[in-house]
């Protein structure tokens, strides 16, 4: 069947009403917590996995994917109004939208950050479709040096992106690996780190482990802060924007979808990365850079169109490797993992219907969220008025009841308070969680390959640097270890004030 | 704030050291055949020179106080917030969902910002309410009745 045709397999499977059902429940939780600080993408996945386990597959990840680009929609909203990132791929909006809100021009804003999100996801999105196939044939010749290099590549990108010192964040990514090893080895069946207890012999769930990392944690640190929520008291209107406006953002729009795809499809990349690359890009290029943050269009359409067309990129690699780029796409991987399915090269032959029908919804739920977010705004600003100390008991409530039921185990719920307070102490000291969830995830992998390409090359690192994908993969990773030490570039490292992704 | 760093990177050192010595209990093996503890105990060498390295970079460098990282923390509502979540995780089975959950909503309520207790009372009997109605009548999840039986 040639890719027309499978599109066409996914948009039946997508148009079935109840993975309809499910994508718009997706859009709309992802909205939401876009729309709400505090609560990312990541701890909504997580929470909401347990629900996931009474449908099927298809429906599950069409529901959890739509929470991932639901969120990158809403995000904006929180930006533009109230000039507090709503979740961390939107902050960079903060700087112009904020701005046009204050001259009276929020509905503008609004209008190109919903309609430029609307043009990148799907752009992004056919960018998938068109890709996935060959990236799926490429990846079945992959063996395992090549997937162990490419899980370092993620990695260390990721680390090297840090918004702190990536030394701190090369310590998360090495305790990660740890925490992946407690359990029952694989290879061997021996017992590693359980110190007897049960529960452990199974390792840590992925679920208790996010969310104390970012639910509880956030909770506990918000304790000690009042966060403060002015909202513009001015109507909203006029959220189509003129043919000026669109005159000035075509062009960010477009070179945000092209940069956000890419940085999508990187290992240790994705939306938050895209926004703050596109944002610089657009500075760049515009005639009166100096202009930016004071109110220009353009600063909110290129992150926007970047932020969601990236979070469309970064399904490929996870869906068509099995390698998640970053951490949302870990989460996913780990229901992917709970619900018996195994992403990779084999998805698209073995469950085409999921590949395809997840593709399908994202179409679609791309247009539910033009109407989510455009009719509907006055909603989400409502919803920006109830107060945060309501919201945060029933997070907290939320996290202990996701927790548990995913395995009706209270040492889950245990796990979850215990990482809690690992994930605030660590924000306190400014280490970050998305590299300790993407090691975390990616180590018992890791661990695999490794043990195999050393079982076949008999022991010799050699098998590493003697193919060109493991050579190439591994060599970037090495020079991005080796770059920070160079004090000069030091600097300049690119990355160096990106917020987490989750 | 430098103290604060310094023992945050010797818990590193301790934590990678006993790792090491676990993981060489569990056998590390060679590249011909790695053992269970081979990539823990490879991992945690890493962290080990890694917090050295950040010990050392602490000790060179660090300015601040630590109330840079501590200040603000209102140390009494962290604690009450802990123990109450400990404390409902300890008697969550024995409580069942229903009456431990509406305990812990009425201390969350009360503590993160103090609402008078009507508010508090009607809050956390609709939130109790609403997360049974969701989670065990809508999603049938399987949540401890409890020694009240329901």
């Amino acid at each position: 069947m040639d890719t027309f045709g499978q599109l066409l397999l996914g948009f039946s499977v997508a148009l079935e009403p109840i993975n309809l059902f499910y994508c718009f429940m997706g859009c709309l939780i992802g909205t939401l917590v876009g729309v709400l600080p505090g609560l990312g993408p990541t701890a909504a996945m997580s929470l909401l996995l347990p629900a996931t386990l009474h449908i099927t597959p298809v429906a599950a990840i069409i529901m959890l994917a739509g929470i991932y680009y639901g969120a990158m929609y809403g995000g904006s909203t929180t930006s533009i109004l109230v000039n507090i990132p709503g979740e961390a791929a939107s902050a960079v909006t903060c700087l112009d939208g904020y701005q046009m809100a204050r001259q009276g021009r929020a509905g503008p804003a609004l209008g190109i950050s919903a309609f430029g999100s609307f043009i990148a996801g799907t752009i992004g999105i056919f960018g998938m479709t068109l890709m996935a196939v060959p990236l799926a044939n490429l990846a079945i010749r992959f063996g395992p040096p090549e997937y162990f290099a490419l899980m370092c590549l993620g990695m260390v990108v990721l680390t090297f992106l840090s918004s702190t010192s990536m030394i701190r964040a090369l310590m998360m990514a090495c305790f990660g690996v740890l925490l992946g090893t407690v359990g029952t080895d694989t290879v061997s069946g021996t017992a590693r780190f359980s110190f007897g207890i049960t529960e452990l012999l199974d390792g840590i769930g992925l679920v208790p482990v996010v969310m104390g990392l970012f639910g509880i944690s956030e909770m506990l640190l918000n304790i000690e802060t009042k966060i403060d929520r002015e909202i513009f008291k001015t109507r909203v209107k006029g959220l189509f924007p003129t043919v000026q406006d669109w005159i000035q953002s075509t062009g960010a729009i477009i070179r945000g979808t092209v940069i956000g795809f890419f940085l999508g499809i990187l290992p240790g990349g994705g939306a938050v990365l895209s926004s703050f690359v596109s944002y610089a890009v657009e500075k760049k290029v515009s005639k009166t850079p100096e202009k930016f943050g004071t109110g220009m269009i353009e600063g909110v359409a290129a992150p926007e169109s970047a932020n969601n067309s990236a979070a469309q990129g970064a399904f490929i690699p996870l869906l068509t490797l099995g390698i998640p780029s970053n951490v949302v796409m870990a989460m996913l991987l780990g229901a992917l993992i709970i619900h018996g399915v195994t992403p990779g090269p084999l998805l698209l032959t073995n469950h085409p219907q999921i590949f395809w029908g997840v593709v399908g919804s994202m179409y679609i739920g791309n247009a539910m969220l033009l109407i989510l977010n455009l009719p509907l705004i006055g909603v989400w600003v409502q919803l920006l008025k109830v107060p945060y100390p309501i919201l945060m008991p029933l997070i907290i409530v939320f996290c202990i009841i996701g927790s548990y039921t995913i395995a009706n185990s209270i040492m889950d719920v245990f796990f979850m308070l215990i990482f809690g307070v690992i994930g605030y102490l660590m924000k306190k000291l400014r280490y970050e969680a998305p590299p300790l969830i993407l090691a975390y995830v990616l180590g018992p992998m890791l661990e695999y390959s490794l043990k195999q390409s050393l079982m076949v090359s008999k022991g010799s690192f050699k098998i590493f640097f003697s193919r060109p994908i493991s050579a190439t993969c591994l060599m970037i990773a090495l020079i991005l270890v080796v770059l920070p030490i160079i004090p000069k570039l030091r600097k300049k490292r690119p990355g160096a004030v990106l917020p987490d992704e989750g | 704030m430098k103290r604060t760093f310094v023992i945050v990177n010797i818990f590193w050192l301790v934590l990678s050291t006993a790792v090491c010595a676990e993981s060489w209990r569990l056998h590390v093996g060679g590249v011909h055949a790695p053992g269970p503890g081979f990539l823990p105990f490879y991992a945690a060498i890493l962290l080990g020179l890694l917090a050295l390295i950040s010990l050392l970079q602490t000790l060179k460098g660090a300015k601040g106080s630590a109330s840079e990282i501590w200040g603000g923390i209102h140390f009494g509502k962290l604690v009450i917030l802990l123990g109450t979540l400990f404390l409902y995780v300890i008697l969550f089975d024995w409580l069942g969902f229903l009456l431990g959950t509406f305990l812990l909503l009425l201390v969350l309520f009360r503590i993160i910002e103090p609402y008078g207790w009507k508010t508090v009372l009607f809050s956390s009997l609709l939130t109790t309410a609403g997360t049974y109605f969701f989670f065990v009548i809508l999603l049938e999840s399987r949540l401890p009745k409890g020694f009240l039986g329901f």
